[in-house]
């Protein structure tokens, strides 16, 4: 039996590595585009580079103000991602398990609302927020948006994982005087934790690459543009220096990945035996 | 017992709390998302070229639209990419999570990232890339079929009515199959062990554990999941544009582009909020029908 | 445990209160946000935009959205109107792209549009069809045309509607073609500098058949240019031209016909690089393919070309002027990169002045030195290539292209075309009949 599962797991990693030379491909194409003069670049797509060339990264830090960006978007979206996380988890329990009423018209309500595209929200947004005087602060137009956009979809999927919460969990700690909560809090929260790092990770790759409506509320100032916006300074009329975008995308990739591998150790086992039985 | 609580009051007392906990979600929902989807409802009966002043025109809007041959096609391209897109992306990354999981958690970490890459990268890259690859002629794609002798196979993956439709949503699944098996990941993980004991027990091998165990358990997540991807798929407008610009001529111009147009091209404001409203609707019902097709009883444990 | 939960709720709580309070608080009163106010207090526009600015040190704030991320001479530009204007304007620039229309449309739909903006003079009627535009006439025509007279004679004309001037030019753009003289030795065949119609074709198919490459580069975001230059190449009499840029010409006409057909043949034939997936061919690859000399013909805006033959190393390069298709030598196709003003800006005098100050001979001459030609007058250059990559500009604004009649036959032939003739034959010019109609019975 040993012999055979250790069969069965080598032909998934045969297969998951096929796969994912498959799926890193765009990736590395942009890491070796990078090291490459735009020169090099158009004589041969494919090749590796002749030499690696960190010009690109220099040029592209400094032209494009990497500097200045990079800490507006850590703070878009760190803010965006604290504020969606604390009031989804709220409202995700309270739809899942506090008995509010019409629950189900309101999942239906959260998914209506994620299809209409953003292109159809700029303009009435931009109008609101512009009577309104908010693109005076930084960060606050798009933030704000953000988090209209995020919460329907982070509600549902974090409603679904409560969902999965025995009910009579709950109801023993009801019955032992828990108040609501300190239920939440002790027993619900620690078991959402794979949910809510993976939404996280969705959240923060929106954040990290919107650029329609980030360009359109930092126009007309010079403060809080994030990298998304500040990769158009790399895109011309009619040519691109693909170098120069590239080592921009590389510099922009990294964060999200440092989030990932900071976060997988959430990506663990939830329930444990020890939950269940006591 | 210090408090002497009926039934009754604890029950409105939890039902207090959720609504408490509604509001701030509600507050900025409705801001962000509720607002302009009403402003656009209101736009769809009115005429407005972005600069003067409305006129209402009643249903005027919704009758050019169905009379208009380019918006009706542009529904028919959504509808194809949205459902052939959301269904790779369902299936490879259900497929991805099964086999991720089996390897455990280091492995796992490294393969997860991989294939959650494509989502991270933004469209211009992928837009770049694979007009790249799927080029004609130096393309990476027809080389390949050229190399293992295949050569029939070559096409204009791009350009020829029809087959841009499916390049498209191939690619664009591709790149939701990563948010796909993040998702699943996170619902196999939240599966008790002891239930994959019992099974190690019993003498179950892994595929035999994925029917019986997994998949059921998981299925109101992959109901959830494929709903999203679905309307995901709808949305998307980058990935789109950024390979073909909705050509050749308008032969993939999908919803999103063709509003867009409309609206900042032609400044029919009022047509384009139309074509919104009736995108929404389209939308709905194609969810409300996947709901009762992939209907899942949600299993505690 | 129960401080873990009273501080979750505390900064549940105080998130929405700091937000809220921000939100309502701003109404009338601009610069006591908290993030980083003190930058700020110049650079509000909300300050100075109820009333005209008032106190002398208040600088009136300006947005321009001039430069492209590629065009060097632009960025210059930026820095010289940044200098001269330092005591009088605050301006802030923004990188234009590729949705610069979606972007300034945005802002004029919000009442607060930029002051000031890149655009194409010859397609503004996506502006001027709904009023956004700022009618640039009186200043032009003021002090007995001053400003006016600066510009090339008619290059004023292609932004002119109803008899009103919406937009300023400063780059002249027409197409031309360059040609690998390699490879048209190699293939025994010469072309003159100024070729009809048929003379190319000709040689693109000798090309192709004697060096079994498909000759012609034409990206897809060009694609729309033969049929545009043969529909003005085409008629024999100059009054016919005046007729079909009015719109009375109908769609379905024989010459009309065959100024399409003529150019599905290119496509049919797999004349155009890369065959069958020319459609949609990039720029990209087209570029990758002028270098590696898979292609003998490459399109390009006039410009463009000593960069784009830089790049590609090649050293013998022969210019053409674009094909033509009728008897007629003098008219050409063509646009300009300019600026326009959007009707609703704060402080059109502003944006009037730094519009004048940008299409002014001395700091356009920085683009000629580059060998960039430009609209208007009182520019020299002493680089013999400079006429070489301006010569068609005296051809350029003779006539009106018909895509001026309406924004939606203007998409239709940028966009679709000519792919949707290719592809549904009759039946596109039917639906470009229609437009021409609707847009001629609405005039």
């Amino acid at each position: 039996m040993s012999i055979k599962r250790w069969g069965s797991a080598a032909l998934i990693r045969l297969m998951l590595i096929l796969m994912a030379f498959v799926t890193i491909y765009p990736v590395l194409f942009t890491l070796i585009t990078s090291f490459k003069t735009s020169d090099e670049f158009y004589s041969n797509l494919w090749a590796l580079p002749s030499q690696i060339n960190i010009e690109n990264y220099i040029e592209a830090f400094k032209v494009g103000k990497f500097g200045d960006y990079l800490l507006n978007s850590v703070v878009l979206a760190a803010t965006s991602l604290v504020s969606v996380t604390i009031i989804a988890t709220f409202a995700a329990y309270a739809l899942a398990r506090l008995r509010v009423p019409f629950a189900g018209s309101i999942i239906g309500f959260l998914f209506v609302m994620q299809i209409l595209p953003v292109e159809s929200m700029i303009i009435p947004l931009y109008m609101m927020m512009s009577k309104l005087n908010l693109f005076d602060i930084t960060y606050l137009p798009i933030g704000l948006a953000y988090l209209g956009w995020l919460l329907p979809g982070t509600i549902v999927i974090l409603r679904n994982f409560f969902m999965s919460i025995p009910v009579e969990l709950l109801e023993s700690a009801r019955i032992d005087g828990s108040g609501e909560l300190s239920t939440m809090f002790r027993i619900v929260f620690p078991l959402a934790g794979g949910a809510v790092a993976t939404c996280t990770v969705f959240n923060f790759a929106f954040v990290w690459g919107e650029l329609m409506w980030a360009r359109i509320a930092t126009l007309t100032t010079e403060k809080g543009i994030p990298l998304s916006v500040g990769l158009i300074n790399f895109q011309g009329q009619y040519t691109t220096n693909w170098g120069l975008m590239t080592a921009a995308i590389c510099m922009v990739l990294i964060p999200l990945i440092v989030l990932f591998i900071f976060l997988q150790k959430y990506f663990v086992q939830g329930l444990t035996s020890g939950a269940v039985k006591g | 017992m210090k408090h002497g609580f009926t039934a009754q009051s604890l029950h409105s007392k939890t039902r207090m709390l959720g609504i408490l906990f509604l509001v701030p979600a509600a507050l900025f929902i409705s801001f962000s998302s509720l607002i302009p989807i009403v402003w656009n409802f209101i736009l769809s009966f009115a005429e407005w070229n972005g600069f003067s002043s409305m006129k209402m025109v009643g249903l005027d809007n919704y009758v050019t639209l169905f009379q208009d041959s380019v918006t009706m096609k542009g529904f028919r391209y959504s509808v194809f990419i949205a459902v052939v897109s959301s269904v790779i992306a369902m299936i490879s990354g259900l497929f991805l999570a099964l086999l991720v999981y089996r390897l455990g958690n280091r492995e796992g970490t490294v393969f997860r990232l991989i294939f959650f890459t494509p989502s991270m990268m933004p469209f211009i890259v992928i837009g770049l890339l694979f007009t790249f690859i799927l080029s004609p002629d130096m393309g990476l794609l027809n080389q390949f079929f050229r190399i293992i002798g295949l050569e029939s196979l070559e096409r204009a993956w791009l350009a020829e009515p029809g087959l841009v439709l499916w390049t498209i949503a191939v690619v664009s699944g591709w790149r939701g199959s990563g948010s796909v098996m993040m998702l699943l990941y996170t619902a196999i993980v939240t599966i008790p062990s002891s239930m994959f004991e019992a099974a190690r027990l019993e003498g179950m091998n892994y595929s035999q554990q994925i029917r019986r165990i997994i998949l059921p358990l998981i299925m109101p997540m992959i109901g959830l999941v494929s709903m999203l991807v679905l309307i995901g798929a709808f949305k998307t407008y980058d990935i789109v544009y950024s390979m073909t610009k909705g050509g050749p001529g308008d032969y993939s111009k999908i919803v999103p582009i063709q509003m867009l147009d409309v609206g900042f091209t032609f400044n029919e404001f009022g047509y384009a909020a139309a074509i919104g409203v009736i995108f929404t609707v389209l939308v709905s019902i194609i969810i409300f029908i996947s709901r009762k097709v992939v209907r899942g009883d949600v299993y505690e444990y | 445990m129960s401080s873990y939960k009273k501080s979750s709720v505390l900064l549940m709580v105080t998130l929405c209160f700091v937000l809220l309070v921000s939100a309502c608080g701003n109404q009338g009163n601009s610069n006591s946000t908290a993030n980083s106010s003190s930058n700020a207090t110049s650079k509000s526009d909300n300050a100075t935009n109820s009333t005209n600015s008032n106190s002398k040190d208040e600088k009136i704030a300006l947005t321009l959205m001039i430069a492209w991320a590629d065009d060097a001479a632009a960025k210059l530009e930026e820095e010289l109107i940044k200098e001269h204007f330092a005591d009088k304007y605050d301006i802030t620039f923004k990188t234009v792209d590729n949705n610069i229309a979606q972007t300034i449309k945005t802002t004029i739909a919000s009442g607060n549009p930029v002051d000031l903006a890149f655009y194409w003079t010859d397609a503004m009627d996506a502006f001027v069809d709904a009023d956004m535009a700022l009618d640039l006439t009186p200043y032009l025509e003021a002090n007995n045309g001053e400003w006016k007279d600066t510009f090339l004679d008619g290059s004023l004309d292609v932004a002119t509607y109803n008899g009103k001037i919406y937009a300023v030019p400063s780059v002249p753009v027409y197409p031309m073609i360059e040609a690998n003289k390699e490879l048209l030795d190699q293939a025994g065949v010469t072309i003159s500098d100024e070729p009809t119609w048929e003379e190319f074709v000709t040689v693109l198919a000798t090309v192709k058949e004697k060096l079994g490459i498909i000759p012609f580069g034409l990206n897809s975001s060009w694609a729309n240019w033969p049929v545009r230059e043969n529909l003005m190449s085409i008629w024999p009499e100059e009054e016919q031209v005046t007729a079909w840029s009015n719109g009375e010409i109908p769609f379905t006409d024989p010459l009309v016909v065959e100024a399409f057909d003529e150019v599905k043949n290119l496509y049919d034939q797999e004349y155009v690089y890369p065959g069958k997936g020319a459609l949609t061919v990039t720029l990209e690859q087209i570029n990758v393919a002028w270098k590696a000399g898979k292609i003998a013909f490459k399109a390009d805006v006039n410009f463009l070309a000593p960069q784009s033959i830089k790049d590609a190393g090649l050293e013998n390069v022969q210019i053409l002027s674009w094909p033509r298709m009728g008897p007629r030598n003098n008219v050409l196709a063509a646009g300009a990169n300019g600026y326009m003003i959007p009707a609703n800006v704060k402080h059109p005098e502003a944006s009037i002045e730094v519009l004048k100050f940008l299409t002014s001979p001395e700091v356009l001459q920085h683009r000629a030195d580059n060998n960039q030609p430009v609209a208007v007058k009182g520019v020299t250059s002493n680089d013999p290539n400079y006429e070489l990559y301006s010569k068609d500009v005296v051809k350029a604004y003779s006539q009106k292209e018909i895509t001026l009649l309406s924004p939606k036959i203007d998409e239709y032939i940028a966009n679709k075309v000519p792919a949707n003739y290719i592809f549904e034959g009759k039946a596109a010019l039917e639906e470009l009949e229609k437009l021409r109609l609707e847009a001629v019975s609405a005039k």
